[in-house]
């Protein structure tokens, strides 16, 4: 497999894309319950464990891209193999592989669980997962520009989901911020811990990466991306503080959702019905890149047709998605993912950085040497 | 070839949409009200009214009344008792005879907000006496007795004379740290639906009960206001003023709040001791004697002297709410958003509150005397 990687010239889109792609990945499934993990150790300050995910995300993306920038035009894969050679570079891939998997059923299972605890009590998970499946496939097939595309027009109409933050705010008490940092440094740093797993979603940008045409501007947009994002979920985390009691906040599964249902509209009384049902035009582009993300890992490190590995891994995941069926499951595959999640997509790019970055030098000293 | 997957797809998920149970409205009973009683032996006495939505129909509600151990169960056996079955997506008002709020409502707004089908924004009350009595209200004058309480409840919440009492906000002052929900309380009187004041919660506990006179301050103490109306009853010795054309003597004065901000300051951490600040607006309606309304003294004397009564009022009530430990203006968030590593918990406000030394201080403004002065 050769390191550099440069898709044919139809497969690729607009660095602009970069901002749409950032914020739709960023934004899930986790957006509607991620208050209580936080506030379980960072009190009424959970607001600044938001505001430090986010400076660190522009940390990390920022690295992402510079390892990828060193290759000119390569995924995640293609450095690896650059970096650790063929045999462990391919097991290195296998991970990654297998943590997009890993991704792409947390998203699924739960958001089939909302749907099931919400408005649907009786409906079984293979139905849910079926159809979802069939559209990931759908979507899948199109291709990368299909799913750009999908996810595009996802932000562009998802805006109004924006407008139910006003209607928790006749409920908001915003004394309940104060005093402002009372809460101890330690706790504030495990809230950010917990934070991370939220926000995930960047990390594919190392596969991504590729398909966008003017490479010196992804960086640029890639931050707006992460910057809308942040402050779409500080807004959701200062009004949640404001309009809950703590007991109410940490016992609340979903606060996000619970806060979108005193949402009145004359024709429609309980607003939460459609949101939890648009939700999954929301959490489709992300089941789709994570998906696609892994199955362009398969083509790339084990020359597996795309549609083969499409299918093996939906008919893989459609069979595991049907073992989840207590909350107490489902809490127990969240809590994994966290460390997973903040290892792989945190803690691994800075190093991976680094390793490449002296394997470059280290070949260019040789060249030279030559 | 393409072709024919791309609609087997289609067929497909044409094919799921009949999963779902579906719920006609003429199969299902509306539930908009539910009342708990406490029976003697311990058991919860649920009473729910139906709407009925059969337009032929004589009467528009169906009142079922069971025993049962649990709110739940109460749910359960009016569904046996029920022709149609019973669903509570429509719930509007939940009402607690005084027995049953006693020992707590927690395990009922436990099981409300545990079902993703029943709003929010519902509203609790307590009632004086039975609340099958209330709800099993014959009068012609009301067709529908769950849309009444609701109603009732709505436009005197909306106009700020009661304090509002949804499930949301009941839930929000028995989880926070210093600050205690209050609920209306509800009582039948000649037949009719009538809010006698409201009551005191502590840790979902019924301790104690504010007439509806007093009830307003509470409302007006709890946040800033733009409407509200109350008659206080003055001494006019300032005045030189008596209701004496009247046979009860009490002079006594009608207004309408145009604007009031309370304030709670901490003066003091270690001792605990609070401003209560109040600035009312106010207008003139209705005073019982006769009065020069157009002399800038007489409207400072009547100023002060309503002012002076609010102090008065305002001191005795909150002196009752530290003497039952509930805390219905949140003087413990004002003590907590303010003081840094209080380590405040419920348990340890409930216990220095009553020692708190609470100095009140109004201020009140007659902004206008109506069209006339």
């Amino acid at each position: 497999m050769k390191a550099n990687y440069q898709p044919k010239p139809p497969l690729l889109v607009n660095a602009f894309m970069a901002f749409y792609i950032m914020h739709d990945l960023q934004v899930g499934v986790g957006i509607n319950g991620f208050q209580r993990y936080i506030y379980m150790y960072a009190k009424h300050d959970s607001w600044v464990s938001v505001i430090l995910v986010g400076l660190l995300v522009h940390l990390i993306v920022f690295l992402i891209l510079k390892t990828l920038q060193l290759y000119g035009s390569t995924d995640i894969f293609g450095v690896h193999d650059d970096v650790f050679g063929k045999i462990i570079g391919k097991v290195f891939n296998a991970i990654f592989i297998v943590y997009c998997l890993y991704a792409t059923l947390i998203t699924l299972i739960n958001y089939i669980e909302i749907v099931q605890s919400w408005i649907f009590p009786e409906t079984p998970i293979w139905l849910f997962s079926l159809s979802l499946f069939l559209l990931m496939i759908y979507g899948i097939t199109g291709g990368i520009r299909v799913i750009i595309g999908i996810c595009f027009f996802n932000v562009i109409i998802s805006l109004w989901v924006l407008f139910l933050l006003l209607f928790p705010l006749k409920y908001a008490d915003f004394s309940q911020l104060l005093p402002v940092l009372d809460t101890n440094p330690l706790g504030i740093i495990k809230g950010t811990y917990r934070m991370t797993s939220t926000v995930l979603g960047f990390e594919l940008f190392f596969v991504l990466y590729p398909h966008f045409k003017e490479k010196s501007k992804v960086q640029l947009y890639s931050h707006l991306g992460i910057l809308i994002s942040t402050i779409v979920y500080v807004a959701i985390m200062v009004i949640s503080i404001a309009y809950f009691s703590p007991g109410q906040l940490v016992s609340n599964i979903w606060a996000t959702l619970t806060m979108f249902r005193i949402s009145k509209i004359p024709f429609i009384e309980r607003f939460e019905y459609v949101t939890i049902a648009y939700w999954m035009i929301i959490i489709l582009p992300n089941l789709m890149f994570y998906m696609w993300s892994a199955i362009r890992g398969m083509e790339r490190s084990f020359k597996v047709v795309e549609k083969k590995s499409l299918l093996i891994f939906s008919i893989l995941l459609f069979v595991v998605s049907l073992f989840f069926k207590t909350r107490l499951e489902i809490s127990r595959l969240n809590q994994l993912f966290v460390p997973i999640g903040f290892y792989l997509a945190f803690c691994y790019p800075i190093l991976l950085f680094f390793l490449a970055f002296i394997k470059r030098k280290w070949k260019s000293n040789k060249e030279q040497a030559l | 070839m393409r072709q024919y997957k791309k609609w087997l797809l289609v067929f497909i998920i044409l094919l799921l949409t009949g999963c779902a149970k579906p719920k006609t409205l003429e199969k299902i009973g509306l539930v908009t009200t539910k009342g708990y009683d406490l029976e003697k032996d311990g058991k919860i006495k649920g009473s729910l009214v139906i709407l009925t939505v059969d337009p032929n129909a004589k009467q528009k509600t169906t009142i079922i009344t069971t025993k049962a151990l649990t709110a739940r169960g109460n749910r359960i056996h009016s569904d046996v008792m029920s022709s149609k079955k019973l669903l509570s997506g429509q719930l509007r008002v939940v009402l607690f005879s005084e027995a049953i709020a006693k020992h707590g409502i927690k395990p009922f707004t436990d099981t409300f907000v545990r079902d993703p089908s029943i709003s929010d924004l519902i509203y609790m009350g307590i009632v004086d006496g039975q609340t099958e009595d209330l709800l099993g209200i014959v009068n012609n004058q009301i067709p529908d007795v769950g849309q009444h309480i609701y109603k009732e409840i709505d436009h005197n919440v909306r106009w700020s004379l009661i304090p509002s009492s949804t499930l949301h906000e009941t839930l929000q002052g028995n989880y926070a740290v210093g600050k205690d929900p209050v609920l209306p309380i509800l009582k039948k009187t000649k037949n009719r639906v009538r809010i006698s004041g409201v009551a005191l919660l502590k840790d979902n506990k019924l301790v104690g009960k504010l007439n509806f006179y007093q009830s307003y301050y509470v409302r007006t103490l709890q946040s800033p206001l733009k409407s509200g109306a109350f008659e206080i009853p003055i001494s006019g010795e300032s005045l030189g003023l008596t209701g004496d054309h009247l046979p009860h003597k009490q002079l006594a004065v009608a207004l309408d709040t145009v604007l009031s901000n309370p304030k709670i300051e901490l003066i003091n951490k270690e001792n605990l001791e609070f401003n209560l600040n109040l600035k009312i607006n106010a207008r003139i309606q209705e005073i019982n004697a006769d009065i020069d309304l157009k002399s800038p003294k007489t409207i400072q004397l009547l100023e002060r002297e309503i002012a002076n009564q609010m102090k008065k009022d305002i001191r005795k009530i909150v002196a009752y709410c530290q003497s039952v430990q509930s805390d219905p203006f949140g003087l413990g968030e004002t003590y907590r958003s303010s003081v840094r590593h209080a380590n405040l918990n419920r348990k340890k406000w409930h216990k220095i509150y009553p020692k708190a030394k609470v100095n009140v201080n109004v201020k009140f403004t007659i902004a206008k005397t109506g069209i006339v002065e």
